[in-house]
């Protein structure tokens, strides 16, 4: 009874009845979309003569992709760093958070440095990587391959030569792979039924350590800001990064590679940028003191990543020097951190020391676990419950906000009952 | 705990005593009905036999065993169960047998709410507890934290969640999914009802999508269903698997004898058709039952009525302190741990009374109550019985009283309870090959994995679709194969629950623009103008702005004691006839397999005429001859003051359906008080022109319709608008679908001219020529008057109501024409042809001439006035 409508009747007319239906509905969208920025002046560049894309094809037995291979000596500098710092560095643990074991066999000659250009940032099975960026040392060279599909039919020959040179590496490094690229490229080869690993090696990403030690310092932590500041790398005529999907759909419609080829250079950008700043931190976290350019604050973000990583010692250390050196706000952190670090390590006469000394900071507002854990520890000395109350007085008369003062207040009370 | 049978009893003699206040129209005794048993099947583990009788079930009923049999042998399959029979072990069964033989199995179960959903994991967690098996079970929805969906992806053997979740979480990202659609063997669909019109067309599609990427990682899983008792659950359920679906609806499961009492409140203006208030008398007939302490559900239509109604209940029966929280409100809105209290209170007793919406309608459990009461017609047949089965035990007399609304299908329930208790429920119908619908799906289809050339996605025009979604720079071809080709994600734009992506907003002004619902498209128009009342969940609100570019309208709370109605002037253009057939008139047709209502005369030859048998006749005793030529129409025929053209062979009308355009103007609204109907007021809208195509059927009225009758021609369209509002009203009956899923729209079949509404005529119906119509076209100087009825889909390209209706064409005529002949009032109602005020002081004499031509004259069914 209810039979599909007959499709038999005029499927010409229909048809045509069904796409005016449609547009009417699209058309609306677009008014409606109209106060959204204009498309980017593709059509300026259409006129140009077309330089042919750089690179050459390459075939394989499932069909062909584009590749450009860029070769750069070892020894050349990505704005203020030199890139062969790299061979021979090791990583230090905290780097590799999660994946203990791993740092041991660092080896920057097996390491890919891996970067993707995708059609979107969405995600999800219909996002495509359609340029695969890769760097990594050869002899002694520094080497950029960007495998590119100038059509969706080129994905699989590209996957094929993609899945072939990961297992010559060890090491992936990346900038935000671990939430974007690595799984973008595990649904592209599940996609092309292809069963590849990409969880096998190692994975430095370096958004991680970038945000412990540069958040709040630089403008944001995106690689092109880091490459300016950290590096000093400056680009000139990048692509911005939201255009890059739009390029590589005109692409696709109009073939001209006049676009696509800054596409391409903001790619190897982003490989070179990324090795640098792997130099740079692989030199701050290794050795913070001798880093060039660090100072008390770079201590103490460091030291944060050691005692993540469950190394108290290097942290104390660390700590240490960055409360005897920096000052304000950098000094107040280091004694917070310190106070924590020495407790965890069992060493109460340093934590006490590290809090009574936080206490004497003019600015400091420190945490009520402060109050509370240095007055236990002045409880656990004997004839130490004046000094607990004192503590917890000034706790009591510090506190922020109603809840932590009442909390303070029974402590504080235990501990007069304590002292009497 | 277990009341006797005693309390039910009295509370039933009281409220049929009632005498001189209600009317009692329908007093049946449903009887009891015994278990009935099969064996476990063979080849069912013994361990989880075993769970099961440990849970009390020492057999399985009859259904449950052939489920079993259908979904062992690897067919598809839908049970239709009432309320309380067992219906999960029908598919528990064969998924844990599966998950015992086979730990890498998968299975999906798809419920159409987040609570149903947590509340059969909660239960199927009790048996996997008892069989101590590492089969996991995992909700999987808007709140699963994103650590849980990893160990979910990776290890869950049954996932449940719901189509929304299936569509725009899980399929866009199958990959990460790769387990579950490699090994998934089984897709459960529970209350299988539920999804019909839009929501059912979009589902239909997500499951093409869902067969799509199983295919892919190579499963080909059984679907196995459970419905409500509708009138269609295997057609329905292979209209949404695009399969072959076995039926299964031998239910076993005993039930306790169970009274169902249909009641009308009494009528205090005869003139205006107005009744005393049905949420009064539903609340005294719950304290009858309540008074005697019998565990009662009050089931109301909107969520405000639920509130009003617990708060008297409450007032009255929680007098004592100790008697707080006897009475429970429960719907939608609550929290979720609110309302697993009162389920839970429910199943211990330690609530008596609970009033709720349709929210504890599906599957949830809250144990056995004694005694329901409907406060107003619930909408559909299926509904009623699902209602009216939560009062019931499996042993024991259970009570369910129905109290009518003033609505037209309320009004006709109660006044043909002979209708309810004889026929099968409505159908369930989808449009999965609804044109916007589709596209917006195999946008998404694409995005999860290319199209080939040559695959199929729903009708043949599939490679026309593409191309255009080519043009349109959405898709990309390459290598036989088409592409997703847009950042966007196309599912975060599709909502399951609308057709065109293009919902209004709404915001609500006292609450900091906090978004409080969407509107379709195509009902903006006519539900969030400027100055319009809206009513959403219990409140109302006040339209303070409409920004139509920005598909926005603002909203502030108010206090108001009316609420408003659009005035629309619509017109029609017939697009394409997908099929006609005469209307045989005086021979009441029966074509559609037992449309026995109460009164349609025996037809005295086979006059049945099936679909597709077109006007131009095909032999048959009384089928009339075929239509005059157009130029042979002019003079003397049609209707009012000049006709004369005898009835017995004049045509009296052809129906046809198919595709229409339609276009219709909001040009003002009437404001009308919630407790009297009564008209307070009018205001003028300013919007711009709408159009939308979709399917419709109609109706041509000819010659031996309304030849002879005693009106002018502007009275007879008067009886014809008055028609078509019955009609819409009264459709439902036949589908399970919503007043406002149809419109309605009297005209001319050649779009000439159109009786139409407007701001100036107060709403008021009357003849309006269309555009580029000769200037002084009157009805009076019409060459040809032969109005047509439209009824079409509310939804840009139809979501499969019209080619029920005209399916059910003589059917639909017949219970309209019973409901206008029923209504008590004297000259029009809102329960008929509309208010008289509006309608003119003829129309429902009109209505009922005109509708005793088009079903054949006989005599008014006899009322039913008293307890039978
Ligand atoms: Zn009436």
């Amino acid at each position: 009874m209810c039979a599909p409508p007959s499709a038999s009747a005029a499927p010409a007319a229909r048809i045509a009845g069904l796409r005016a239906e449609l547009d009417a509905l699209l058309k609306r969208h677009r008014a409606a979309a109209a106060s959204s920025p204009p498309p980017s002046p593709a059509a300026d560049h259409a006129s140009d003569p077309a330089p042919p894309l750089p690179g050459a094809e390459v075939l394989t037995p499932i069909g062909a992709y584009h590749r450009v291979i860029t070769r750069l000596p070892a020894h050349s500098a990505h704005g203020a760093v030199r890139l062969d710092a790299l061979l021979g560095a090791g990583v230090p643990r905290p780097l590799f958070r999660g994946q203990p074991g791993r740092a041991a066999g660092f080896d920057a000659r097996r390491a890919l440095l891996l970067d993707t250009e995708t059609t979107g940032l969405a995600g999800g099975t219909g996002t495509y990587a359609f340029l695969v960026g890769l760097a990594f040392f050869v002899g002694d060279e520094f080497q950029v391959h960007q495998l590119l599909m100038r059509d969706h039919g080129e994905e699989a020959a590209l996957l094929s030569d993609l899945a072939a040179l990961l297992p010559q590496f060890d090491t992936l490094v990346t900038y935000n792979g671990k939430a974007f690229d690595v799984p973008l490229l595990e649904a592209r080869f599940c996609l092309a039924r292809r069963e590849v690993d990409l969880r096998r090696p190692a994975h430095l990403d370096l958004l991680f350590p970038a945000r412990r030690l540069w958040r709040g310092r630089t403008e944001n932590c995106r690689l092109a800001t880091l490459e300016r500041e950290i590096c000093g790398f400056e680009r000139t005529g990048d692509v911005p990064g939201a255009e890059i999907p739009g390029i590589y759909f005109e692409y696709l419609r109009n073939r001209n590679p006049a676009r696509l080829a800054r596409v391409l250079d903001h790619n190897r950008y982003d490989l070179l940028s990324l090795a640098a700043l792997l130099v740079r931190v692989l030199g701050l976290v290794r050795d913070p003191r001798r880093a060039a350019g660090a100072g008390a604050e770079d201590l103490v973000r460091i030291a944060r990543l050691y005692a993540e990583d469950g190394d108290l010692r290097a942290a104390r250390t660390m700590l240490e020097e960055a409360a005897c050196f920096g000052g304000g706000a950098c000094r107040t952190a280091a004694l917070e951190q310190l106070g924590d670090a020495c407790r965890r390590l069992g060493d109460g006469a340093g934590a006490a020391a590290a809090w009574e000394a936080l206490l004497a900071e003019p600015h400091a507002a420190p945490p009520p676990e402060v109050f509370l854990r240095l007055a236990r520890h002045h409880l656990a000395e004997p004839g130490g419950a004046a000094a607990a109350v004192r503590c917890l007085q000034e706790g009591v008369t510090r506190a922020r906000d109603l809840e932590t003062r009442a909390r303070l207040e029974r402590a504080l009370a235990r501990a007069e009952r304590r002292a009497r | 705990m277990s009341r006797g049978a005693a309390p039910i009893e009295s509370a039933l003699e009281r409220v049929l005593g009632r005498k001189g206040e209600e009317v009692i129209t329908a007093v049946r005794r449903v009887p009891a009905r015994a278990a009935r048993f099969a064996d476990w099947p063979a080849g069912l583990p013994e361990t989880l036999v075993a769970a099961y009788r440990a849970r009390g079930i020492e057999r399985p009923f009859v259904h449950q065993a052939l489920a079993w049999e259908h979904v062992a042998a690897g067919r598809h399959a839908v049970t239709v169960t009432p309320t309380a029979s067992g219906k999960t072990l029908c598919y528990n069964v064969p998924v844990l047998a599966r998950c015992l033989a086979d730990p890498s199995t998968r299975a999906l179960y798809l419920f159409p709410t987040k609570a149903l959903a947590q509340d059969q994991v909660a239960e199927l967690q009790e048996v996997i507890d008892r069989l101590g098996a590492p089969i996991k079970t995992w909700t999987y929805d808007g709140d699963t934290p994103d650590d849980a969906r990893r160990a979910i992806r990776a290890q869950g053997n049954i996932v449940v969640t719901n189509p929304d979740m299936l569509h725009q979480g899980i399929l866009p990202h199958h990959t990460k999914w790769a387990k579950l659609f490699q090994n998934l063997r089984y897709v459960v669909i529970d209350e299988l009802h539920t999804y019909r019109g839009v929501f059912g067309s979009h589902v239909a599609n997500v499951v093409r999508r869902l067969k799509r990427i199983c295919r892919f990682h190579g499963s080909d899983p059984v679907f196995v269903c459970s419905s409500a008792t509708i009138a269609n659950p295997a057609e329905l359920a292979s209209r949404l698997v695009e399969e072959p679906v076995a039926l299964v609806d031998d239910n076993g499961a005993p039930s306790g004898e169970k009274v169902l009492v249909f009641l009308n409140p009494p009528v205090i203006n005869r003139e205006l058709g107005i009744r005393r208030s049905y949420l009064t008398t539903a609340r005294s007939i719950a304290a009858e039952f309540l008074k005697r302490e019998v565990p009662t559900i009050v089931f109301a239509t909107s969520r405000l009525n639920v509130e009003v109604l617990s708060k008297y209940l409450k007032e009255e029966f929680e007098r004592r302190p100790h008697d707080a929280g006897m009475i429970r409100g429960y719907r939608g809105g609550y929290l979720p741990n609110t309302r697993r209290e009162i389920e839970q209170g429910l199943r211990r007793g330690d609530i008596l009374g609970v009033v709720t919406t349709n929210a504890l309608e599906l599957g949830i459990d809250i144990g056995a109550l004694g005694a329901c009461v409907l406060a107003g017609y619930p909408g559909t047949v299926a509904s009623t019985w699902q209602q009216a089965g939560r009062a019931g035990r499996r042993a024991g007399v259970s009570a369910a009283v129905f109290v009518a609304k003033s609505e037209p299908l309320d009004q006709f329930m109660v006044t043909h309870p002979e209708y309810f208790f004889s026929k099968p429920p409505e159908a369930g119908l989808v449009n999965p090959d609804n044109l916007l619908i589709r596209v917006a799906h195999v946008k998404c289809a694409a995005f999860e994995l290319p199209i080939r050339d040559g695959e199929r996605f729903g009708g043949d025009d599939l490679p026309e679709i593409l191309k255009y979604l080519q043009e349109e720079r959405i898709l990309h071809p390459a290598d036989g194969r088409w592409h997703w080709n847009q950042e966007v994600y196309p599912a975060d734009t599709v909502s399951l629950r609308s057709v065109a992506n293009e919902n209004f907003v709404i915001m609500d002004q006292t609450r900091q623009n906090q978004v409080l619902a969407e509107v379709d498209y195509a009902s903006a128009p006519a539900t969030v103008y400027e100055d319009a009342i809206y009513l959403c969940e219990s409140e109302i609100y006040h339209v303070k702005r409409l920004d139509y570019a920005q598909r926005r309208a603002y909203v502030a709370r108010v206090d108001a004691d009316y609420y408003t109605d659009a005035i629309t002037g619509t017109a029609v253009k017939v697009l394409e006839v997908d099929g006609a057939a005469e209307v045989a008139g005086g021979a009441s047709a029966e074509g559609e397999g037992g449309a026995d209502l109460p009164s349609p005369r025996p037809s005295p030859a086979a006059a049945g005429e099936g679909e597709g048998a077109r006007a131009e006749g095909k032999g048959g005793a009384h089928i009339p001859p075929p239509r005059p030529s157009p130029a042979a129409a002019g003079e003397g025929e049609g209707a009012g003051a000049d006709g004369d053209v005898a009835g017995a062979t004049a045509p009296v009308a052809v129906a046809e359906h198919g595709d229409v355009h339609v276009a219709w103007r909001v040009s003002g609204f009437k404001k009308i008080k919630f407790a009297t109907r009564e008209n307070v007021g009018f205001g003028t809208v300013n919007l711009p022109d709408q159009e939308m195509q979709t399917t419709a059927c109609w109706w041509i009225l000819r010659a031996g319709a309304l030849a002879g009758l005693p009106w002018t021609r502007a009275e007879v369209l008067d009886g014809v608008v008055g028609i078509a509002y019955a009609m819409q009203h009264i459709a439902p009956l036949l589908l399970m679908c919503d007043v406002r899923d149809l419109e309605r729209c009297v005209g001319d079949r050649g779009a000439t001219w159109f009786a139409k509404a407007d701001r100036e005529s107060r709403g008021r119906y009357a003849f309006a020529a269309a555009d580029g119509q000769p200037a002084g076209l009157t009805l009076e100087t019409l060459p040809r008057f032969e109005p047509t009825l439209f009824l079409y889909d509310n939804y840009p390209g139809g979501i499969g109501l019209s080619p029920e209706l005209f399916a059910r064409r003589d059917l639909l005529l017949a219970a309209t024409r019973a409901a206008v002949a029923a209504c008590g009032c004297a000259e029009g109602c809102p329960s008929c042809v509309g208010p008289v005020v509006e309608m003119g002081l003829s129309a429902k004499a009109a209505a009922l001439a005109i509708l005793e031509r088009l079903v054949g004259a006989v005599a008014s069914p006899p009322r039913v006035e008293t307890a039978s």
